[in-house]
This record gives C-alpha cells, sequence and structure tokens, in this order.
C-alpha cells in the first residue's frame, strides 16, 4: 500500500512528465524562436512542488532544442514569454489579469485547476479519481498560435472549443 | 529394381516413363510454388503485421508518453479486428510493461501467451513455433516512448498452404489422368511398328515364310529397322530359294544314283546268274570235248595230228580253267570256303606249280624262276596253292617278256610270298579296283574274266592273309601274300604228293559203274577208264546199272554218276539205290556240271566227293585214286 504522501509524490512526478512531454508534443512555430539555438523555455511561475522532478530534464534536447527550466515568483520574469508556462495554485486568483500582462504568443499556458482552461489558460492538469487527466482548449491554443497535435488532443479528457 | 521393368511391354514401358516423368516434373513444381508462395505469404504476412503494429505504435506513441492506460489499452484492442492476433504487448520507455492485449476468441493455452521480455534494438519480424512474433518501436519524432509485441497465429498460412496443395493434388491427378489418355493414344506411334515387326518375325519363325513384309509407315530409326528386317527376310528368302534349288537338285542326283546303284546291282546279278548258266550249259560239251581229246592223243595218230591235237587238248584246258574260275566265284559267294588249317610245307605247293607254269610259260618265251623255300606255315594248302596259282597264271598272262618271279621270305611276324612279273603294270588308280569281280587289265591280246583276282582277294579274306600289290605301270607288278606267322607241329606236316606223272593203266582189272543220262559223255567216260585199264559198265539211269549189274553179276569197285539224271533223278538216288542193291557202300563220285549255290551247299553237306565239269582227266584219275586208296 502507498502511503498518502507517496501517491502525492506520485502526482507530483506524473505531472512532471506531463509538463515535460506537453514540451515534446506541442508544435511551436520556428518565429517563437529568435534563432536556432534558441532554448524551449520552460517557466514554472509560483510555488511547484513538481519541480525538483522537472528540473531533472533541465538541458535536455527536445526537438533539437535544449530545454532552459526555471521557477520562479517574479513576474516579470516571465513578461517577455516562455514556451511553457506552468502556474503554481498560488498564482491562479487573478488570471485574468495575469494574462493580459504577460507576452502570450506562442505560449503554452498550463495551470493546475480544472478552470485554468476556462480562463485563458490552454491545458489544465488535474486529477480525477484514478488518475491524473487533463484538458485543452484548443481555441486558446490557436490563438497563442500553437499547433496540437491529434494524438495529443485524443488523450485529452475534453476540449474546449469557445 | 528395375527388372520387373525391363520385361513389361513396349507400350507399357513408354506410358510408364511418360507417367514417371510426368508425375515427377508436376510434384516438384507444385512443391516449387508452394515454397514460393508460401515465402511470399509469410512476407505479405509480415509486411501486414508490421504495417498494422506500426499504425498501433504511433497512434500509442503519446499515449504511452502520457502512461494513458485507458487509450493504450484502446488502441489494443482495436487489434482484435485482425483475428489472428493473439497476443499484443506494449512496454513503456522503460522497458516495462504497460499494457496487454489477449485475443478472447481464439482458445489457445493462455500459458504459451505471455508477453517477453522487452528487447527493442531493432525491430523485427520472425515466424517461429507456428507464431509470428513482431517487434515494433513505439516513437514519437523519431523519439521511442515505448514498444509494441505482437504475436500471431499461422492458421491463414496452414489453411493456406493446405488449399494450395490440395488444388495442386487435384490439377496434378487431372494432368496426369489427361496424360494417361494422350500417353496411352499416341503411344502407339512409337510402340506399334515395333510391335508389328515383333509380330512378323514371330509370324516368320512359326510358318517358315520368308515372303512375309512389313509396310514401313515411319520415317524414324523404327522405319529404318523395319527397311533392314524387309532386306534381311529378302536376303534369306533368296538364300532359301537357292538352297532349295540345291536341295532338289542333290534329291534328283540322288534318285539317278540310287537308281545307277540298283541297275548296277541288277547287272551284277544278271552277269553273275548268265555265268552261272553259261558255265552250266558249256560245261557238258567241253567236259565230253577234254575226254575226247585226250583219248584222241592216247590213239595212234601221225606227228602233224598229234601236234594238232596236242593244241586241241591246251585249248580246252584255258577253256577249262575258266570254267574252273567261274565256279570258284560262285562256290566263294556261297561263302562255302572253310579253311581247313594245317602245317604245309610251302616248297610242296610251289613244286606242284612249277609242273603247272614251266610250260606255260615257255610257250611265251618267258623265263619262271622259281626259288625253292624250306618254311613250313600254317595254312590252307589248297587255297593258298589256289592263290599263288591265280597271281602266277595273271603274272604269265600279263607279260609278254621278261619273267615271272616266285619266291619266299619270313620275318619276325610274317612269311612273305612274292610274285613278280615284268608286265604291263597297272595304273595306280586301277589298283583298288582290280580285285572286284569281272574287272580286268585292259590287254589287246588276251582272254579272261579278271575272275582270278577277285578269288584272290576272297580267299586270302578266308584264309586271313594279306595281299599286297606294287606295280608300276609299264614295267611290271609285284603282288605280296603276307602270311602271319603261327608255330606249326612239325609232326602233323602232311606231305602232300606230288602227282604222279604219267602210269599207264592205274586202274586195271577194276570195274567201273558210270551214270549218266548223255550218251556222249558215258561214251567218252567208258574211253577214258579204258584206257587206265579199268572195266566199265556204263548205264543212263540207276534202273538201268541195277539191271546191267544184275546180268554181269559183279560187284564194281566204285560208281562215278551225274548230278542231274533224268526224271529229276539226282546221283544220290543213285548212290543210294546201287548201295542198297549191292548191299554194300562202295566209293561214289558225283560229277556235276551245276554250280548253283543251293547244291553247293547239299553237297558240302553230306560230305560228298564232287567233281565239276569239264572234267580234267588228272582230276578224275586223283579223285578215283583217293576214294579207292591207290
Amino acid at each position: 500500500m502507498h502511503s498518502h504522501a507517496d501517491i502525492d509524490e506520485q502526482n507530483e512526478q506524473v505531472k512532471a512528465l506531463f509538463i515535460y512531454n506537453f514540451s515534446n508534443y506541442v508544435e511551436w512555430p520556428n518565429s517563437a524562436f529568435k534563432n536556432d539555438n534558441s532554448f524551449l523555455k520552460i517557466c514554472l511561475f509560483g510555488e511547484i512542488p513538481f519541480y525538483p522532478f522537472l528540473n531533472i530534464f533541465n538541458g535536455t534536447i527536445v526537438k533539437s532544442r535544449q530545454l532552459d527550466i526555471t521557477n520562479t515568483q517574479n513576474l516579470d520574469s516571465i513578461k517577455s514569454g516562455c514556451h511553457i508556462l506552468f502556474v503554481g495554485n498560488d498564482k491562479k486568483e487573478n488570471l485574468p489579469d495575469l494574462f493580459k500582462n504577460i507576452q502570450n504568443s506562442y505560449v503554452l499556458s498550463i495551470g493546475n485547476s480544472e478552470d485554468f482552461s476556462n480562463n485563458g489558460g490552454v491545458i489544465s492538469i488535474m486529477r480525477t479519481q484514478d488518475q491524473i487527466e487533463f484538458e485543452i482548449n484548443i481555441n486558446q491554443a490557436l490563438k497563442n498560435k500553437l499547433y496540437i497535435t491529434s494524438d495529443l488532443l485524443s488523450l485529452a479528457r475534453a476540449i474546449h472549443q469557445h | 529394381m528395375l527388372q520387373p521393368f525391363r520385361n513389361i511391354s513396349i507400350k507399357r514401358k513408354l506410358i510408364t516413363i511418360i507417367m514417371f516423368t510426368t508425375t515427377l516434373s508436376l510434384c516438384a513444381a507444385s512443391i516449387t510454388f508452394i515454397y514460393l508462395d508460401r515465402n511470399s505469404l509469410q512476407g505479405s504476412m509480415k509486411q501486414e503485421l508490421l504495417v498494422l503494429g506500426t499504425v498501433v505504435a504511433q497512434r500509442s506513441a503519446i499515449a504511452i508518453a502520457f502512461r494513458d492506460k485507458k487509450a493504450i489499452t484502446e488502441n489494443l484492442n482495436s487489434l482484435a479486428a485482425k483475428d489472428s492476433i493473439e497476443l499484443a504487448c506494449m512496454y513503456d520507455s522503460g522497458g516495462e510493461l504497460f499494457s496487454r492485449y489477449l485475443n478472447k476468441r481464439n482458445s489457445i493455452n493462455n500459458e504459451k501467451l505471455k508477453c517477453p521480455e522487452y528487447n527493442f534494438e531493432f525491430e523485427k519480424s520472425d515466424f517461429k513455433n507456428n507464431f509470428l512474433e513482431t517487434f515494433i518501436k513505439v516513437q514519437y519524432n523519431n523519439k521511442t516512448t515505448g514498444g509494441l509485441y505482437l504475436k500471431t497465429n499461422t492458421h491463414v498460412l496452414k489453411s493456406h498452404l493446405y488449399e494450395y496443395a490440395k488444388l495442386s493434388s487435384i490439377t496434378i491427378i487431372s494432368i496426369l489422368a489427361l496424360t494417361l489418355l494422350l500417353s496411352s493414344y499416341l503411344q502407339r506411334y512409337i510402340s506399334h511398328p515395333i510391335l508389328s515387326l515383333s509380330r512378323l518375325a514371330l509370324q516368320v519363325k512359326e510358318t517358315n515364310d520368308f515372303s512375309l513384309r512389313l509396310k514401313r509407315n515411319t520415317g524414324d530409326e523404327v522405319g529404318i529397322l523395319i527397311d533392314s528386317f524387309n532386306g534381311m527376310l529378302a536376303t534369306i528368302e533368296e538364300a532359301k530359294a537357292r538352297i532349295d534349288d540345291i536341295i532338289s537338285g542333290l534329291k534328283i542326283k540322288k534318285e539317278k544314283s540310287d537308281a545307277n546303284a540298283i541297275s548296277a546291282d541288277q547287272k551284277s546279278k544278271a552277269v553273275s546268274e548268265f555265268f552261272a548258266g553259261a558255265s552250266h550249259d558249256l560245261r557238258q560239251p567241253l567236259h565230253a570235248m577234254g575226254i575226247f581229246s585226250n583219248a584222241l592223243l592216247d590213239s595212234n595218230l601221225s606227228s602233224n595230228q598229234h601236234n594238232l591235237a596236242t593244241k586241241l587238248s591246251l585249248s580246252i584246258e584255258n577253256m577249262s580253267s575258266l570254267f574252273t574260275d567261274l565256279l570258284d566265284i560262285s562256290k566263294l559267294d556261297a561263302e562255302l570256303p572253310h579253311a581247313n588249317i594245317k602245317p604245309v610245307k610251302l616248297n610242296d605247293i610251289i613244286e606242284k606249280l612249277k609242273i603247272d607254269f614251266i610250260v606255260l610259260a615257255n610257250d611265251k618265251g618267258l623265263a619262271l624262276k622259281i626259288d625253292s623255300s624250306d618254311i613250313v606255315i600254317n595254312t590252307d594248302n589248297i587255297m593258298l596253292e589256289r592263290i599263288i596259282r591265280n597271281l602266277t597264271s595273271n603274272a604269265i598272262r600279263y607279260t609278254t617278256e621278261g619273267r615271272i618271279h616266285i619266291s619266299s621270305s619270313i620275318n619276325e611276324n610274317n612269311t612273305i610270298i612274292k610274285i613278280q612279273d615284268t608286265g604291263i603294270g597297272i595304273a595306280k588308280e586301277k589298283q583298288t579296283v582290280i580285285f572286284d569281280s569281272y574287272t580286268q587289265v585292259e590287254t589287246n591280246n588276251d582272254t579272261g574274266l579278271g575272275l582270278g583276282l577277285s578269288i584272290v582277294k576272297k580267299l586270302s579274306h578266308a584264309l586271313k592273309v594279306k595281299v599286297e600289290l606294287e606295280s608300276e605301270l609299264g614295267r611290271g607288278s609285284c603282288f605280296s601274300i603276307i602270311i602271319p606267322n603261327t608255330p606249326v607241329e612239325m609232326k602233323n606236316v602232311e606231305h602232300s604228293k606230288i602227282e604222279k606223272s604219267i602210269y599207264q593203266t592205274p586202274f586195271s582189272r577194276l570195274t567201273f559203274l558210270v551214270i549218266d543220262d548223255e550218251q556222249d559223255i558215258l561214251d567218252a567216260m567208258e574211253i577214258l577208264l579204258t584206257q587206265w585199264g579199268a572195266e566199265v559198265i556204263s548205264a543212263s539211269s540207276p534202273n538201268q546199272a541195277i539191271e546191267k549189274l544184275n546180268q554181269a553179276g559183279i560187284s564194281p569197285a566204285m560208281l562215278i554218276t551225274d548230278y542231274h539224271l533224268s526224271d529229276e533223278i539226282t546221283g544220290f538216288d543213285a548212290i543210294r539205290d546201287v548201295h542198297e542193291f549191292l548191299d554194300e557202300e562202295i566209293p561214289a563220285l558225283i560229277i556235276t556240271g551245276n554250280t548253283n549255290k543251293e547244291d553247293l551247299i547239299i553237297f558240302n553237306k553230306n560230305d560228298q566227293t564232287v567233281l565239276y565239269k569239264p572234267l580234267k582227266p588228272a582230276a578224275l584219275r586223283a579223285s578215283i585214286s583217293q576214294l579207292l586208296g591207290i
């Protein structure tokens, strides 16, 4: 039997894996990068429990680009734009403001709650009864000029199209 | 193994060969096709599974990255569309088994269906234990996120192979049936000419008919064979015809020669009969002539008359000797001679011959040299004398000048008596035939029937002596009598008496009874016997003789009778009657001119002294002396 703490830790690990996988299965156009050598930036904003797990991938190559994983509390450091922005639970109260204040193009925003994808986010990762699932707001993804493969879409629990 | 095959008919051989090779090639083709088909089927099956697996793997690439069990399970379950897939296993990027699909419709022992250890260094697809195992990497953007393993049953392959084999078998069987039908029909183009050839050969053998021919209707080697066979038959037929001709020619020749042989035999018989008849017919008058001429010589004649009478007497002598020869041949043909072997002084015989031949030789102006001899041999003196006499007589006959030499010698094994002459000689080719009857060496000036050597041959055969001839034409001949030596008992040597030359009256005061149905003979006999000092009672029949004896009242010393008396009365009857009348068995002498074999046999049987006509006075006198013991 797994202890409660164990399950929490496992969930955090899965979340980290999800974030990493998204870097693999979401398409960014070349214009999302300054040049060929630019990093694929993953910004973790706020309090992020799985950061240690995800940080293992820092510096690894995904789609011939190096991953640059940072964890910050500072809004300014994410304003210029990240390729993947994970918003921690502690930073999600004022989401519309947040999205207004940052550059949203080419940003795959991921949240940890169910309504994240309904409030300007692209992907919501959440926990159902027995497993971790995710939702995709495809309109938001298109708005953010991202292309999400159908395979990934097929895995999503719900696809929002407003 | 091929032995039974060798003995079957050509037709079957051909069909067997065709069927065998057809079956073999069809099977080989079928096996090749089945093999190729199986390979291509396996290849396409691999390809199919690879494509299917790859599709599933691609669809599952992200799901496995997100560890979405539900999505993976769904993906794997989609494989159920492919009935042959028994097992599908999905592994995550760490090689751990993530999800498994099991085909529940197939009731294969689940024990066998376990997912293997992850080993996806490269993708592969292999047939193993009636299953196809396919390993596929699950990749997204060249990034391996896991692995897929598929285990597929090969029922399709098997059923396909089975179908193919079934179809092949049906095809092969129907092709073979067709082949059998066609080859049964077509083989006759090969087998028929051969069969008809063999039938013809058999027919020729059975019927001996070489005129049979086979019609050629093929241009192949069999056609050539038929031509050759026909040619051979023609050659044989020709040769047979020639042989038949030769045989029939030979048959005709044989018939001719048989006929010739028969006619020769008949001729020989006719000649024999003729001589026998002639000797009988001529004997009577000759006999009388001899007696008369002797009587004439003994009477008072002038010297001129005496000379003529002497010549007449000599001629009669010659003639008489010829008849004697004829008679001898008849006698010898009856196989009468039985050699009476006893020790004989050769000189006695030779001395006797000297007396007989010296005058004859002198007459022809020939020298006769006879060497005296003290050799004693076992032989029949009469037969041997006859042999020497005949040879000597021939020698004188065929010699016109020179000499005759009779000599004798003895060596280890044989006594040899040689009669050599300087006569005309005998050609080589004639030397073998002269011993046959009636063969005479051709001469211009002398007579003779050529019987002398024939008698010599027969006598020498009876005596078991050999007569050899050496001769050169124109230079003379030499006959050698070769007598094998046998031990001689000297005490038995018979001193054969040299005939006493002249007794004026040897039988004086003796009475002779003479019976003959011919008056001439009776007269001649009476004159002759009277000259020898005897008294003669002559009669023409036994009855007359008994009558005369009765009248005279005397008993005669001896009876001399002819054999064939009138009324079928024989000399034996006369002798019996006289003996009965006198009641005394006086010596009797039969004189006969008959030389037929039956009579000769009778005389021999009765141990009767017989003299043959023409009768020589000397012989008569000698016989009388012998019978009377004087």
